[in-house]
C-alpha cells in the first residue's frame, strides 16, 4: 500500500516539474500535434502563435499555467515572413480553440465588469449539458 | 437489439424455427446498421454541420486562402461536431504570399463569425424572446439597441450625441450590458 502511495505522490508530482505544452495536464496540448507540414521557421511559428493565443484572456488561469506569450524576436528583426504570419495564424486559432473549449464547457469568460474572478479549475469544466453540447439541436 | 442475439434457452424451446428466422432477420438488421454507420463515417462532406458558399472563381491563391481559413475557423470556434469534420488548414508553401494570407484570413473571420452563432445556441433559439433585440433593431419603441449593427456609428456632432472614443473622458463609463440602457454601441454608455 505504501509502495502504491509513494508512486502515486511521485506520477503527481512530477508532472508539476515541467509547466510547458509537453506537461500531460496542459490543455489543449493536442493542438501542437496538429502541427501542419513545414519548414522549421513555420513549424516554429505556429508553436509560439498557439502558446501566446492559449495564454491570452480568451483562456482562463489554468491555461495560463502551462502557456505564456512566446515570440522569436530575432525572427520578427529579420522580418521572417513565414514566421511572422503563421505566428498570428496559430495565435487566433489557437485562442479560439481554447474558448471554444470552455465554452463548450460552459465557461464562458465574464465580461470587464460584471465581477467575481475567472471560473475555477473544477467549476463546470465536466459539464457538457450546457450551450455547445454534442447534439443535433446545438449546430 | 444487438444484445438480445445471445441464445436464450426458453424461446429455443418454445420457437425452434421461428426463433432461427428471428435470428436471422436481427443478424441482418445490425449488419445494416453497422452499415450505415460505416457510410456515415465517410461521408464527412454530406453532413458536415457547416457549408458555406464561397467563392467560386478567382486565383487559386484566393480560392485556397479562402476555403483553407473558413476551416480553420470551424475547427477552432465550433464545438466538437464541427472540430469532427473541420481542422487547422495553412499552407507553408502560400503563406508568404500575401493573396493567399489575406484570403486565408477574411475566411477564417468570415466563418468564425458563422460558426460563433451556429455552434453555441440552438437553430430554435434565433426566434426566441432573447434574439428579439436583434430581429427588432431599427423597430421604432425597441429600447433595448441604440444603433443597429450594420448601422455605423454616429460622429460626435451628426447627431444623437454620438459614441465617444476611449480616453475622451466626457462622462462615459464602459458598457456591461450590451445595448441595454442608455448605450450607444458595445463599448460604452451614458452615464
Amino acid at each position: 500500500m505504501r509502495k502504491i502511495i509513494i508512486l502515486l505522490s511521485i506520477l503527481i508530482i512530477l508532472p508539476a516539474c515541467d509547466l510547458t505544452h509537453n506537461n500531460i495536464f496542459a490543455p489543449n496540448r493536442k493542438l501542437f500535434k496538429m502541427l501542419p507540414p513545414g519548414p522549421p521557421e513555420f513549424q516554429q511559428g505556429f508553436l509560439d502563435g498557439c502558446q501566446t493565443g492559449l495564454s491570452t484572456g480568451f483562456a482562463n488561469d489554468y491555461y495560463k499555467t502551462f502557456y505564456k506569450f512566446t515570440k522569436d524576436i530575432d525572427m520578427v528583426k529579420n522580418k521572417v515572413t513565414k514566421y511572422t504570419r503563421t505566428w498570428s495564424a496559430a495565435m487566433i486559432y489557437c485562442r479560439h480553440y481554447a474558448l471554444g473549449t470552455l465554452k463548450e464547457a460552459g465557461m464562458t469568460p465574464k465580461l470587464p465588469g460584471q465581477g467575481g474572478g475567472e471560473h475555477s479549475l473544477f467549476g463546470n469544466v465536466f459539464d457538457l449539458r450546457r450551450q455547445g453540447a454534442v447534439g443535433l439541436s446545438k449546430w | 437489439m444487438c444484445l438480445s442475439l445471445v441464445p436464450d434457452k426458453d424461446i429455443l424451446v418454445v420457437a425452434g424455427f421461428l426463433k432461427k428466422s428471428m435470428k436471422l432477420r436481427r443478424i441482418a438488421f445490425c449488419i445494416l446498421i453497422i452499415h450505415l454507420l460505416f457510410l456515415e463515417s465517410c461521408s464527412r462532406y454530406i453532413i458536415a454541420p457547416a457549408h458555406v458558399k464561397l467563392p467560386k472563381y478567382g486565383s487559386f491563391a484566393m480560392l485556397t486562402g479562402t476555403r483553407q481559413g473558413c476551416n480553420s475557423a470551424f475547427s477552432s470556434r465550433g464545438n466538437s461536431m464541427y472540430r469532427t469534420f473541420f481542422k487547422l488548414e495553412l499552407d507553408s508553401n502560400q503563406i508568404e504570399d500575401p493573396e493567399y494570407f489575406d484570403s486565408w484570413y477574411r475566411g477564417y473571420i468570415l466563418c468564425f463569425h458563422l460558426v460563433n452563432r451556429r455552434a453555441f445556441s440552438s437553430i430554435d433559439s434565433n426566434i426566441e424572446p432573447e434574439h428579439a433585440w436583434f430581429w427588432n433593431k431599427g423597430k421604432s419603441g425597441n429600447p433595448k439597441i441604440g444603433w443597429a449593427l450594420d448601422q455605423g456609428i454616429k460622429l460626435p456632432g451628426q447627431g444623437g450625441g454620438g459614441i465617444k472614443l476611449p480616453g475622451q473622458k466626457e462622462g462615459w463609463h464602459w458598457n456591461t450590458h450590451l445595448f441595454g440602457g442608455n448605450c450607444q454601441g458595445i463599448w460604452q454608455c451614458a452615464k
